[in-house]
């Protein structure tokens, strides 16, 4: 018989209630959620790693918190929402199809399945496919502990490497998407990896904006991964060419800003260098593109 | 813990620790081995079943989360007159598309878990590849499988 | 009607491989066995002092095994003898087995082995093998040299001077993993005064032999059962030794059946890889193209044991030069030890390193000639009668030259090349025009000589028998074994031809010492080609002896002879029929790694690849491969077309995404499927695979070993389009977008 992993604790709240009061009352337990499981229990199913953290298992909340639906507000993506959740509502994807795009190079159908989400925000990785998208989007977390809710913006969601400001009786409960009050026409969503999906991004980067027919740009929002500790936005050159034509002047401006403010790391997937030398030209290739709705 | 679920149309009550993982519950606490093993982190898809109707890796499922749950494996399928299994399975055989084996009872429960989404539309062989992008093969190169799956939507859509 | 479309018999296996029934060694029921496990070194190089045993642990529940446990001699038996089963005190690579442990279930096998510290002396490591030749680490013998295959012909160094252009390159090519989706595993049993083993592998004799030596017992007591394998591609054909007397000496000291199934991680770590190559290449040419001499130095880095090494080695220096026509070659191949994992057998054992060395070399040559690289080629290519730098003569039928003209037509090569070209000018620099994209377009040429070489197919007395049961049925047994090859498939369909009899007649299963004669490994695409040529030769003995005794007219249909086949067998008859590998050519005897007639024949190939790469980010895509392999007859169209397409994209994965991080120790850091990126379905394009077998010449009338030829061209076919692409030249392996976008990628410092 294979491992049993009999040491292993687990706790299963039959609801969201009931979860954030077992939390509220082991908040020092080092209780860790696990959603999907499909990045979480990779270190004990696969490396070996005792598992020594207990889990509290929140299958039972989904008639809860797995739905994607659009509000007056914008978009509302319950935190056990699963990526395949997310592919599948068409409001969402035809309105943003940057998020598609994305859900396609995210791991594989299989996982899709599983993955939640607000679980691949959680587990903090600079190299989530999802999160720059969002950071993009300008997504804000909806969390929750027994006394009850916050919301924080995504971009200050994450404090460091593999590190969230949520404390320990705490929840995601949803994700949100704003209403944009200016219909895009430019996006993009690129990741680099060595295979087309099922792989760990080498960067990734999505971007949205306004171009018009003058080529000024408004309303842009650039986000990157595996580009620093943590997934993040690149706010300077986004204020850098808001209502600017991308001409020469402001290409060499972006270039600077990127350089100035990204923080990549040199791995044996790739160098440091690389990372910006593609990370720039991303950036640049979207800033360049002639006016008209394009979404790649 | 005890765990509930359905398991090829029969009802079963387990007591398994809570991270047992599904693939070893199925294989050895069931003696349901067409899901293989291949690599342990859901990266190959060799050992997917389908877990409420969907495909998924049971390497990474812990009992814990398929309590409630109705899962279907490739034995299962096997034995309940389905058609469209027996059509890909014609077309498996047809292309040639198993050659060592390991991957393929994956393969096929993530075609028979899209079944329902592909029936209505051809999918491009692009997006048939997509679709197979959870799957690690060694030996076919993907040729043969591709073109059995687009053979066997070929044969479904047919009236 | 396509070449696959043909009338064939189906995969014999497929039904139940589709519905996973056709069990793999960990699908065997549970059967009370025990788990075993393996103690291994963190450290590269040093002395093991001695293994330290939790005082918290149990060790009551479990059974350990180490080296002063091996009843008869601590050895993996294979060429030298220099690779212990268990760590003999010196430690020469990380993951080295130092001990091993069996317990009744996973978990509390999972506990122990961490209850186990490995007290050990580090030594100074090297992991270059060019440093290792320094020899002041010292790793094998007294030079850190496993073997040294020097091949001469004419006055290499002299003729360089009358040369007009001479070109000298250097390439690298990486180490690569199998990923075979079944991991290693393996089944032992005590069974009668032996040891029964089922499991993953491709050589079942080999084992026979590995198992009773480490255990000292007569070959006759063990018996090893093939199970279904879940992928071989060289990486089941000498690791399996050193698991099955893993798993035997552990079920030796329990008194149980042991199951040793590796995870993933530990497969990765643990087992062989293809030999990293350096290769030097200068070639003197005249004016006109013409290759006049070439000087070759070849460099393998063998790792820490020899293990298969010398004879990757051998077929490396054979096949050095390619198909290709040069009197004055001067030839310098050596393997060498490193504190690495060992590596071993992989598909093309040799000649992928070679042929990317060779086939980016000759584009190196047309550039500073300025001539077109095909016309390059196919002014040098060999024709039958043309002489190898050892002496062979290439056979006749033999047509380097149509297999590249066939490659050309089908692939529209030149046509492509032009479009691309002109493409390529004009996407220039238009960056708001959203085409970040550059394509290429290049070909390689390979070859492959089947079997091992002459001297060594020769050694193993390859022998077959064929079985009459009294329904008339007849049982092919070799020692074959099918890890997806389609070796039961093929096997049978030569038998039942050569025979006259249905293929449904044909009983084939997975070999089984106790039944099977060893008619040698499975390895070196020598299955349908040497096995089933002796298949056929005992076929042949049946059929007459059918045709003698039942006095059955020569035109006959295969429900009588199947009538008169039960007939004989119920009259009394044995109807045993075997025939053994025996040629009378004595003029390879002395020559072990370089025979003069090294193989009797040589398959060929040309791979022509279409690339697109973005130029933001370097990614590169292929988009269009043409395979053109010349195999002899093909004995299985659609079988072999499968082959073709499975090499194809195991030589993708090579040229590109298959990229071996080394850790601080030497092992593989990237020890995992998600790590380690083989490609997907997603990644790979729509492979087109021809064969050259319908034409009215002797050699299409016997199969030439295909199943390694495919991996060996897309390696070099796509260097060369990324060279198209990009204007630089890849010299090494895997071309990584780093390497495209960065003026110097990690590769090249």
């Amino acid at each position: 018989m294979s491992r049993t992993f009999a040491d292993a604790k687990v706790h299963t709240p039959a609801n969201l209630e009931e979860a954030l009061d077992f939390l509220a009352n082991h908040a020092n337990e080092g209780w860790k959620p696990l959603a999907g499981g499909t990045d979480a229990l990779v270190p004990i199913y696969r490396d070996g790693a005792e598992p020594t953290t207990p889990w509290l298992n929140l299958q039972k909340l989904r008639p809860e918190l797995r739905f994607v639906r659009r509000t007056s507000n914008g978009f509302e993506i319950g935190a056990l929402a699963t990526i395949s959740d997310l592919m599948a509502n068409r409001d969402l994807c035809e309105t943003y199809p940057i998020v598609r795009q994305c859900c396609q190079h995210f791991a594989s159908p299989a996982i899709r399945h599983r993955a939640t989400v607000a679980g691949n925000l959680a587990n903090a990785s600079p190299a989530s496919d999802i999160a720059p998208v969002l950071l993009a989007l300008e997504a804000e977390i909806e969390s929750a502990n027994h006394a009850g809710r916050r919301f924080v913006t995504l971009d200050a969601f994450w404090t460091g490497y593999k590190a969230t400001v949520l404390a320990p009786d705490e929840l995601i409960v949803s994700v949100r998407i704003p209403h944009r009050d200016l219909a895009a026409n430019a996006s993009m969503f690129r990741k680099v990896a060595p295979r087309a999906s099922n792989s760990i991004a080498l960067l990734n980067c999505a971007a949205i904006g306004t171009r018009d027919s003058a080529g000024t740009w408004t309303n842009v929002r650039i986000a990157l991964g595996c580009m620093g500790p943590v997934p993040m936005r690149a706010r300077k050159v986004e204020s850098a060419v808001e209502d600017h034509r991308f001409d020469d002047t402001c290409r060499e401006e972006a270039k600077a800003l990127l350089q100035s403010t990204l923080r990549p790391i040199t791995d044996y997937r790739a160098t440091a260098e690389y990372r910006m030398l593609a990370a720039t030209n991303l950036v640049s290739a979207f800033l360049d593109r002639t006016a008209g709705n394009w979404h790649s | 813990m005890k765990i509930q679920m359905n398991v090829n149309g029969q009802e079963r009550i387990l007591d398994v620790p809570p991270l047992r993982r599904l693939i070893d519950i199925l294989r050895e606490d069931m003696g349901l081995v067409a899901a293989k093993i291949g690599c342990g982190e859901g990266e190959c898809g060799a050992c997917n079943v389908l877990v409420d109707g969907e495909a998924v890796s049971a390497c990474l499922i812990p009992a814990v989360q398929i309590d409630g749950c109705r899962i279907v494996t490739l034995e299962g399928l096997a034995t309940s007159n389905d058609d469209a299994l027996a059509a890909l399975h014609g077309a498996f055989l047809e292309h040639d598309a198993s050659q060592c084996g390991a991957c393929i009872p994956g393969i096929v429960m993530t075609c028979r878990g899209m079944f329902d989404d592909l029936r209505n539309r051809r999918p491009s062989e692009a997006e048939v590849r997509g679709l197979l992008a959870g799957h690690l093969c060694r030996c076919t190169g993907y040729e043969a499988i591709v073109r059995g799956i687009l053979k066997w939507l070929e044969m479904k859509s047919e009236p | 009607m396509t070449q696959a479309d043909r009338n064939e018999p189906r995969r014999r296996n497929a039904s139940k491989l589709f519905y996973g029934t056709e069990p793999f060694v960990d699908d065997l029921p549970a059967q009370g066995d025990w788990h075993g496990g393996t103690v291994r070194s963190r450290i590269a190089h040093g002395r093991l002092i001695r293994l330290k045993f939790s005082p918290e642990f149990d060790w009551s529940q479990v059974v350990v095994v180490t080296a002063a446990d091996i009843p008869g001699k601590n050895l993996v038996v294979c060429h030298e003898e220099d690779q212990p089963s268990l760590c003999d005190g010196t430690i020469r690579h990380y993951g080295e087995p130092l001990a091993l442990i069996a317990a009744p279930d996973g978990e509390l096998l999972h506990k122990a082995l961490r209850a186990v510290e490995p007290v050990v002396e580090p030594l100074p490591a090297v992991f270059d093998p060019f440093e290792s030749l320094k020899g002041e680490t010292r790793i094998f013998g007294k030079d850190n040299l496993f073997l040294e295959i020097p091949i001469s012909k004419g006055h290499a160094a002299k003729q360089f001077a009358s040369c007009d252009v001479v070109v000298e390159t250097n390439h690298f090519t990486p180490a690569q993993e199998h990923a075979y989706l079944e991991t290693q595993g393996m089944r032992a049993t005590l069974e009668g005064n032996g040891v029964r083993i089922e499991g993953s592998m491709q050589c079942p004799y080999y084992l026979v032999a590995g198992v009773a030596r480490l255990l000292g017992i007569p070959e006759t007591d063990v018996r090893v059962s093939a199970m279904q394998t879940g992928g071989g591609f060289g990486g089941k054909e000498d690791f399996p030794t050193m698991l099955a007397g893993h798993a035997a000496l552990l079920a030796r000291k329990c008194g149980r059946p042991v199951r040793m199934i590796y995870s993933r991680s530990e497969d990765m770590a643990a087992t062989t890889k293809r030999h990293p190559a350096w290769i030097r290449r200068k070639t003197g040419l005249s004016r006109a193209g013409q290759f006049l001499a070439m000087e070759l130095d070849v460099v393998l880095d063998g790792g820490a044991y020899a293990t298969l090494s010398p004879f990757v080695l051998s077929r490396a220096a054979l096949h050095a030069v390619g198909p290709y026509r040069c009197d004055h070659v001067s030839i310098c191949a050596r393997a060498v030890a490193t504190n690495h994992p060992p590596n071993g057998g992989f598909r093309g054992f040799g000649c992928p390193q070679v042929h990317f060395a060779t086939e980016t070399h000759i584009e190196a040559c047309a550039e500073k000639l300025g001539v077109d690289p095909v016309e390059l080629r196919r002014m040098n290519l060999m024709k039958p009668g043309d002489a190898m730098p050892f002496g062979q003569l290439l056979g006749p039928g033999t047509y380097p030259g149509v297999v590249l003209d066939e490659a050309l037509h089908r692939s529209r090569f030149e046509e492509r090349r032009a479009e691309i070209e002109a493409k390529n000018r004009t996407s220039e620099r238009r960056t708001d025009s959203g085409d970040f994209e550059k394509r290429g377009i290049g070909l390689a040429m390979f070859m492959h000589g089947t079997g091992l070489n002459a001297y060594w197919e020769k050694s193993v007395r390859s022998r077959v028998r064929l079985a009459a049961t009294a329904e008339g049925q007849v049982c092919v047994l070799t020692a074959q074994a099918e890890f997806g090859q389609g070796t039961l498939t093929a096997l049978a369909k030569i038998a039942a031809e050569s025979i006259g009899l249905a293929d449904s007649d044909i009983l084939i299963d997975h070999p089984d010492t106790a039944l099977v004669p060893d008619s040698g490994p499975t390895v070196a695409s020598r299955t349908v080609s040497i096995v089933g040529s002796l298949i056929h030769e005992a076929a042949s003995r049946l059929r007459q002896h059918i045709e003698e005794r039942a006095g059955l007219a020569a035109i006959y249909d295969p429900r009588r002879l199947k009538a008169a086949i039960a007939s004989c067998v119920s009259g009394g008859d044995s109807m045993v029929f075997e025939a053994e590998y025996s040629p009378t050519d004595d003029t390879d005897d002395a020559n072990t790694w370089a025979p003069p007639n090294a193989y009797p024949a040589y398959a060929l190939g040309c791979c022509v690849a279409e690339v697109k790469i973005d130029t933001l980010t370097g990614e590169i895509g292929v988009v269009d491969v043409h395979m053109i392999c010349d195999a002899g007859a093909v004995v299985c169209h659609r079988l072999a077309t499968n082959q073709v397409f499975g090499g194809a994209v195991q030589g993708i994965g090579w040229a590109l995404t298959e990229k071996l991080a080394w850790n601080e120790s030497g092992g593989m850091r990237n020890a995992s499927l998600s790590d380690y990126a083989i490609p997907s379905a997603a990644d790979v394009p729509e492979i087109h695979a021809h064969f050259l077998d319908d034409q009215h010449s002797e050699r299409y009338r016997y199969p030439i070993g295909l199943g390694e030829l495919p991996m060996e061209g897309p390696g070099p076919a796509i260097a060369n389009a990324v060279a198209m692409a990009t204007g630089r030249r890849p010299r090494r392996l895997p071309i990584s977008p780093e390497w495209i976008v960065c003026s110097q990628g990690p590769e090249e410092s």
